[in-house]
């Protein structure tokens, strides 16, 4: 094989391999703690998506798959938008180490998850509406505020689809919902407790 | 069967009765953000209510939770903290609450609806139950298209029962909780001390006023060290004050209760930090620097910078002349600038004139401690001068160039014409002294040679002199026969 030839098997490589990276992507940087990670706290995300209300959107998406897929014991959003009153924060800026352990302290957290929106769209085409999310969420220790993992998810609408239409997701609310479903699950595959019934 | 026996029976059959009463809840109007922020869907609110109603649960009128969210001035649904919660509970009579947002409802191009719903139980205000569902009518297109959904209405019928098909029809009373600490606010001022400064510390636990006997003892912790709190001449804070340590560092305040049974409960509630020093500015000027000297016509680009980088309270700089009088102050409450540029000009917009000074740049930081950093600085702004000297010698014309004074030479060129406009020659060079000679044909006195000499400093002042007639400046004076030009003329 000549010079070009290797060139472009070597490209053709490393862009299958771009294509191929295993999504939902987890991220250790510390383990989480042994007791208490069934109380969690959802700090609003930060959205770079420029979707409407998209923030809003996937916290509660997140939510509803926090407490029914893992029994999860989700703090009052408000009582978490409170203390961001009380610390002067924006709520479309993530807190530092010392706001999240201040937060934590008061309200007796174990983990935090937080996150941002990279991109959201629903954009109308035909047949179905084509759906794209890009987030990633991050869980914090509640004591010390300090990042434990991060999780990297993107997918397309139109990537569930099986048959002629069939499977294909055709809102971003449902395409948010099966997305957040495969990351708690991710989590709890890797260690997360879920709440004692 | 006795009589009693029959009483008793009765009894039992009410009491099983009673307990298994269906839950009361209380929907709120659900938050439309498809709408805005603060959007409100009395629709989709209503096909909830109707849908709960089929599976039994008693629902408070719609009327009374309006009076509830009037009454606490609650502007935004969907995100109630807990005591609102609570209080939804008692002023309601609802065990359970209902909330939830409405994430997209849209009728074209194709109809589509997802709404997130969250049931929380009153007494402890938990979350029980939880679900998103979204519906389009792309998902329930069937290979035929027959009876496929054409609205919103036909997507209704089969989204509100999919929604709410796993609400759980009994909801577990709430466990026993001990008492909570219930922190309401807390002021922890101020955030940087200085050693030996005082540190306040002002919490306030939701209805003090209430529960002033109730409460724990409380005391603010520091490390190893304890504050107890007391109550402030108002009794609406319990406040707590002390020294900050002598050592600089961060320090975490939390609020320890001590319940009369014995138990403690902790709070992280704040941090301060404690800062002996003042921040270390460092001061870099950008002009032309000549011999380990700062110059400067047109601007001098001044650049701060820290030695240990923190947040400043506010930052202030000096120009001061080689009286010691300040022609420049200039400053802000506000993070270090970048860069600053200093056009020779004083705080009262007239052009300083030439000569040296001194910039010096202030800063504080956010516990009041400032230092400062200067560097000096030479203004120069005078074009340069320079004398023109002429030799004849029969047809033989020479020209002396001399720098008077100024700064050393960027380039200096002169154009000699003939009457008839003709270049009779052209001198260039980057030094001066120096001198080049011509011969013009015809008279020596006959018509004269105009002549253009254009020069510049190594700062870039500039000097154009236009002269009438070259012949006349050995002669007599070039008074009256030079003019400095101001305006831009062709040079080639």
């Amino acid at each position: 094989m000549n010079r070009l030839g290797r060139l472009g098997a070597m490209i053709i490589i490393l862009l299958l391999a771009g294509c191929g990276r295993q999504v939902p992507a987890l991220y250790r940087f510390a383990d989480l703690p042994v007791r208490g990670t069934c109380r969690v706290a959802l700090l609003p995300l930060v959205d770079k998506g420029g979707y409407p209300g998209g923030a809003e959107i996937l916290s509660r998406v997140l939510l509803s798959e926090l407490v029914t897929s893992g029994h999860f014991q989700v703090l009052r959003e408000g009582d978490v938008l409170e203390l961001y009153r009380q610390l002067l924060l924006y709520p479309n800026r993530q807190p530092n180490q010392e706001q999240l352990r201040i937060i934590g302290g008061r309200l007796g957290v174990g983990l935090f998850i937080g996150g941002d929106i990279l991109e959201m769209r629903e954009v109308k085409s035909t047949p179905a509406p084509e759906t794209g999310l890009t987030m990633i969420l991050r869980i914090y220790d509640g004591s010390s505020g300090r990042l434990l993992w991060t999780t990297y998810h993107r997918r397309r609408g139109s990537r569930y689809q099986k048959v002629l239409h069939f499977g294909r997701i055709n809102t971003i609310t449902g395409l948010a919902r099966r997305m957040t479903r495969e990351v708690v699950r991710l989590w709890r595959d890797e260690g997360m407790q879920p709440c004692t019934r | 069967m006795s009589r009693l026996s029959l009483s008793l029976c009765f009894l039992a059959l009410l009491l099983s009765a009673a307990s298994s009463r269906a839950a009361t809840v209380a929907v709120l109007p659900l938050q439309d953000v498809t709408v805005s922020r603060n959007g409100v869907n009395y629709t989709l609110t209503g096909y909830v209510r109707r849908e709960l109603g089929t599976r039994g649960f008693t629902l408070v009128a719609e009327p009374r939770i309006m009076e509830f969210l009037v009454r606490h001035r609650i502007r935004t649904l969907g995100r109630l903290g807990s005591h609102l919660v609570e209080a939804a509970g008692r002023e309601l009579q609802a065990d359970l609450l209902l909330q939830g947002t409405v994430c997209q409802l849209q009728e074209r191009p194709a109809p589509a609806v997802s709404l997130s719903l969250e049931l929380i139980r009153t007494s402890d205000a938990a979350t029980v139950w939880a679900n998103t569902d979204a519906l389009s009518a792309s998902d329930l297109t069937s290979l035929l298209g027959l009876n496929d959904p054409g609205n919103l209405g036909d997507l209704y019928a089969v989204f509100f029962p999919r929604l709410l098909a796993t609400i759980p029809a009994e909801v577990p009373p709430a466990p026993e909780a001990g008492t909570l600490l219930d922190i309401d606010s807390v002021i922890l001022l101020p955030r940087h001390v200085r050693p030996g400064n005082e540190v306040s510390c002002r919490v306030r636990i939701r209805d003090m006023e209430q529960r002033i006997t109730e409460l724990p003892q409380l005391v603010a912790r520091v490390g190893k060290r304890e504050y107890p709190l007391s109550p402030d001449p108002d009794g609406y804070y319990l406040v707590a004050r002390w020294p900050a340590a002598d050592t600089p560092g961060e320090y975490t305040v939390s609020l320890a209760g001590r319940w009369a049974s014995g138990r403690t409960e902790h709070a992280v509630i704040g941090s301060y930090v404690v800062d002996d020093h003042a921040p270390e500015v460092q001061l870099h000027l950008v002009g032309r620097e000549i011999d380990g000297k700062v110059f400067f016509s047109d601007r001098l680009i001044i650049i701060p910078t820290l030695g240990d980088p923190e947040p400043v309270r506010r930052w202030e700089v000096l120009v001061i002349d080689a009286d010691d009088e300040v022609i420049v102050r200039q400053g802000a409450a506000q993070r270090l600038p970048r860069r600053l540029t200093w056009r020779g000009q004083t705080t009262l917009g007239t052009l300083a004139p030439d000569g040296e000074y001194t910039v010096v740049f202030r800063v504080w930081d956010r516990t009041g401690l400032s230092s400062s950093a200067s560097s000096d600085v030479s203004f120069r702004r005078t074009p340069p001068d320079i004398s023109i000297d002429l030799v004849q010698e029969g047809r033989r014309l020479t020209v002396k160039l001399a720098r008077n004074s100024g700064m050393p030479l960027a380039y200096w060129w002169m154009k000699v014409f003939a009457p008839d406009g003709a270049l009779l020659r052209l001198a260039e060079g980057q030094q001066l002294p120096a001198h080049f000679s011509l011969e013009p044909a015809g008279k020596p006195e006959a018509a004269p040679l105009e002549s253009l000499l254009v020069a510049a400093d190594i700062l870039g002042n500039r000097i154009r002199k236009k002269i009438k007639d070259l012949r006349r400046i050995s002669i007599q004076d070039e008074a009256g026969e030079m003019e400095l030009e101001k305006e831009w003329l062709e040079e080639f």
